[in-house]
């Protein structure tokens, strides 16, 4: 397997007060990574560290074997920070052309052109940025971290803005750009454009990693039953999982994988219980989410 | 490209665009109307010559010292909003994450800065003259030679904010470069009173703090010159301190360098 990023121990301290601590990463080339956490967790933290923007306290890193922070490093990147507010003057073309020169690019309409098609754009290339949606504008920023075609583009809560049809949009394109081997590491807390995007995830809790692994190793191996039967214990089926009782008198059993639920249902079936209803839902990434970080302790899936 | 050519580039557009630039410079022309209708006022009144010539020397030189003072106050102004916006808005983030030498970075932003500061200080200075002129029909020789000198106190000025902006936040950065601002004048004027006094530890004081910033040494070395230009010198000398020698624009030149050089490595170390 080709990694795209690694780290080893890395950490960041801003004075006393932590960012993030040993935070040990492998990122495979050309899959979009998620990475999750709550606010404050250090994912911006570590998209910093990553991208140059921060020295670390201690721990190291290297993006295609390149250490962090160092120019061939950055040749390979291409970074979408948060919250980045462009400047209103300049023409969509000017802008691009502006961002292409300082990654080191002869100034080249035609890969202008091609960025703000792929984004796009193209429309609107001579128009003042001043006159763009704000949807737009995050497409623009977009292409200008796509002009000097990264192997691995580095995005920071880049839907955070976006209305659902830009959100769709920005998908797609991540979808096609990963098609053409590009490594995608996505910082974000919107769940959903994770789970639907993501083929390897790590979330951080307070500022350290607690699960990393592929997406459907973490999320999508256990399944979820809600089931009715009587009469029945809830000690019966304990078996096979944490069982929990909700209110309306209904049992919940969380399995380890899908393989499990004809054996619960037999189970169900051998108590002498009358079976009602039985419905096995995969686990969503929020519950996966809830979970971490709410709970103590390391999760860490292989793939 | 060099990055600090491509920053300079950008950075000097930018400026051109922003609507309050535009608008600083008719605001601008107030002071110099003002300084006209003076100039004007001034030759109504009937005068010996001698005493003319001192009146005119001590108005050009207060309108030099004034103008220098805000040109350097507009310096420091620019360089923490573009400090400020640049890390705020995540511009800084874009520029520094690629592969640029931060070192060009920053010494693009000031030169692009810079040239806006100076083209806008060089306006001002050929505006004064040619005020003065065209009231007074005097034009100081050899006023070229002074432009250049002119223009360089707001531009050790801005490199002092941007270099105390890589160091700190862009609010303390222009807190603390206006205080400088401050001190350097008050330097003068303390140098002025020990030489007028002759108290030569109350002026070599003042010569010491003028040393913190040497933007009012410089003007001073601006005002002798224009001021020798336009006749013999008077006998009263409204200006801050005695004529800066020639050793004083090189110590000016030699600290713009050193602030620069200290802003090129702030910024190098800076965390975004």
């Amino acid at each position: 397997m080709s990694i795209a990023v690694e780290t080893h121990g890395l950490t960041k301290f801003y004075g006393r007060a932590r960012g993030c601590q040993n935070i040990s990463l492998t990122v495979p080339a050309g899959s979009i990574f998620g990475f999750l956490g709550p606010n404050g967790a250090g994912k911006s933290t570590l998209v910093k560290l990553l991208t140059g923007l921060l020295e670390p306290t201690a721990g190291s890193g290297s993006i295609f074997g390149h250490p962090i922070g160092s120019r061939q490093a950055k040749a390979l990147l291409g970074f979408l920070p948060e919250h980045y507010r462009m400047p209103e003057w300049p023409k969509a073309l000017d802008l691009l052309g502006y961002y292409g020169r300082l990654a080191g690019l002869k100034p080249d309409r035609e890969r202008l052109m091609a960025v703000l098609t792929q984004v796009g754009l193209l429309e609107v290339a001579e128009r003042p940025v001043s006159t763009f949606s704000n949807g737009m504008r995050q497409r623009l920023a977009l292409g200008a971290a796509l002009l000097h075609r990264p192997r691995l583009l580095i995005l920071d809560e880049p839907t955070a803005a976006l209305d659902p049809l830009g959100r769709r949009f920005v998908r797609s394109l991540l979808r096609e750009l990963q098609a053409d081997g590009v490594t995608i590491f996505l910082n974000s807390h919107l769940l959903a454009e994770l789970e639907q995007l993501c083929d390897h995830l790590a979330v951080i809790r307070a500022g350290q990693i607690v699960a990393t692994g592929s997406m459907a190793d973490l999320a999508g191996r256990q399944v979820e039953v809600t089931l009715r039967a009587e009469p029945l214990a809830p000690s019966r089926l304990a078996a096979f999982g944490p069982v929990t009782a909700l209110p309306d008198g209904r049992l919940r059993v969380v399995l380890p994988d899908e393989t499990h639920v004809p054996d619960l249902a037999a189970a169900i079936v051998q108590a002498g219980a009358r079976l009602h209803e039985l419905v096995p839902r995969h686990r969503s990434l929020e519950d996966l989410f809830v979970d971490l970080v709410t709970a103590p302790g390391e999760v860490s899936a292989g793939g | 490209m060099a990055d600090w050519a491509v920053v300079a580039g950008f950075q000097l557009r930018e400026i051109l665009q922003r609507r309050l630039v535009w608008l600083l410079l008719p605001a601008s022309a107030i002071p110099v109307a003002l300084f006209a209708l003076v100039l004007r006022s001034e030759a109504m009144e009937p005068a010996p010559m001698a005493v003319r010539n001192d009146v005119l020397q001590q108005l050009l030189t207060m309108m030099l010292i004034c103008t220098c003072l805000l040109v350097s106050t507009v310096a420091s102004f620019a360089a923490i909003v573009t400090a400020g916006m640049d890390a705020e808005s995540g511009r800084a983030q874009m520029v520094i994450s690629r592969p640029v030498r931060r070192q060009g970075v920053f010494l693009g932003q000031f030169l692009g800065l810079g040239a806006g500061v100076a083209a806008y200080a060089a306006l001002f200075y050929l505006a004064i003259l040619l005020t003065f002129g065209w009231t007074r029909g005097l034009f100081p020789s050899d006023w070229w030679i002074a432009l250049p000198v002119f223009t360089l106190a707001p531009l050790v000025q801005l490199a002092l904010t941007l270099w105390l902006s890589a160091r700190s936040g862009p609010i303390a950065a222009g807190f603390g470069a206006l205080l400088l601002l401050l001190f350097t004048w008050l330097g003068s004027l303390l140098e002025f009173a020990g030489h007028m006094l002759r108290l030569p530890q109350l002026e070599l004081s003042g010569v010491m703090l003028s040393l913190l910033l040497p933007g009012a040494s410089m003007n001073g070395w601006v005002t002798g010159h224009l001021r020798h230009g336009i006749g013999e010198p008077g006998i009263i000398q409204l200006q801050l301190g005695s004529d800066p020698s020639g050793w004083m624009l090189l110590y000016g030149l030699l600290y713009l360098v050193g602030v620069l050089l200290a802003g090129m490595a702030a910024f190098r170390r800076r965390e975004f």
